[in-house]
């Protein structure tokens, strides 16, 4: 039950394992942000599935990580 | 004869278009100047993009109390303003005051990059100067952040237009609803407005709306300041 107004759910979410990644290749938010041209608490968002990247901003964070798209993010929560 | 004239022809354009490429592609030199501009460039913009004082006072008491203070000036002042319309330059200047303060709230202030940088990039393009990746001040989370709110603004303005509509036909044919007249679609009666507006009561009302329709795109940030949903929230919402 929603209180005030109900927001829309327009956006479907996509699920990632970001944290987990950037963890293991020892990179702290910031230095993420910086390699992928973003603001750190993006990075925070997309972790915490706030917020769906665009493609050009998935495969950026891929890429500065070093694994295929895929391996980080997914339509289902694994 | 005619069509190996016409290869050869063929031959030489690709040929020149291939030496023109090369040409341009030599013309491109990155001046030292201009890399130390970019430089500079870029470091000013990742401070302003990584700067805390920046970020906004999203999820803050303070934004929750800027909110409130600009319902307060819009509506509360408003009415004050309109019963004293001596005070309606008061009523604006407190209007722009609450203003500021949201934009400052939201990060709104630099919203004006966008258009600028593409300018930019136009006239490189036309002095022929190669141009580097575009840098922007606000990423793509905040633009979408920002197109969300205006958005939500717009589906409240949609809203509250209908809403002053049904209310301007209620008024007008008030003795038809809540008197004694009766109504028919045939012959369509005329409808009743009767007020009278002095000058500061005329300004208040211009400042009203105008304050209105600024202020309600930052209110469409919501009081958090976040116009998208949590995973929490949008689960708990498909649930419901």
């Amino acid at each position: 039950m929603y209180m005030g107004r109900k927001p829309k759910a327009d956006e479907e979410l996509i699920y990632n394992k970001l944290e987990q990644v950037r963890t293991k290749a020892k990179m702290t938010r910031q230095q993420l942000a910086e390699a992928v041209d973003v603001h750190y608490q993006t990075i925070g968002y997309i972790e915490r599935n706030e917020y769906s990247p665009s493609l050009v901003l998935a495969l950026r964070i891929a890429k500065a990580l070093n694994k295929k798209v895929e391996q980080i993010f997914s339509l289902e929560d694994n | 004869m005619t069509n190996k004239k016409q290869k050869t022809i063929e031959q030489q354009i690709r040929d020149l278009e291939a030496q023109i490429e090369k040409l341009t592609e030599q013309a491109d030199v990155v001046w030292p100047s201009q890399e130390l501009g970019e430089k500079i460039e870029a470091k000013i913009i990742k401070w302003f993009r990584n700067e805390e004082f920046f970020a906004g006072f999203r999820n803050t008491y303070a934004r929750a109390i800027i909110t409130l203070l600009s319902i307060v000036v819009l509506f509360g002042y408003g009415y004050y303003a309109f019963m004293n319309p001596e005070l309606s330059l008061w009523y604006l200047g407190l209007i722009c005051l609450v203003l500021v303060m949201q934009a400052v709230s939201v990060r709104f202030v630099f919203n004006f990059e966008e258009k600028s940088s593409r300018a930019y990039s136009m006239s490189a393009r036309f002095f022929s100067i190669k141009t580097s990746t575009r840098r922007t001040i606000l990423d793509e989370y905040q633009l979408r952040r920002r197109d969300k709110a205006l958005q939500r603004a717009h589906e409240s303005f949609v809203g509250l237009l209908g809403l002053a509509l049904v209310g301007a036909f209620l008024y007008g044919y008030q003795e038809y609803f809540f008197g004694e007249k009766e109504f028919s679609f045939t012959p369509m009666p005329d409808a009743v407005y009767s007020f009278s507006l002095s000058g500061g009561q005329f300004l208040v009302l211009v400042f009203f709306i105008s304050g209105w329709i600024s202020l309600q795109k930052y209110w469409s940030y919501g009081i958090k300041g976040e116009p998208f949903l949590s995973r929490s929230e949008s689960e708990k919402l498909r649930d419901s």
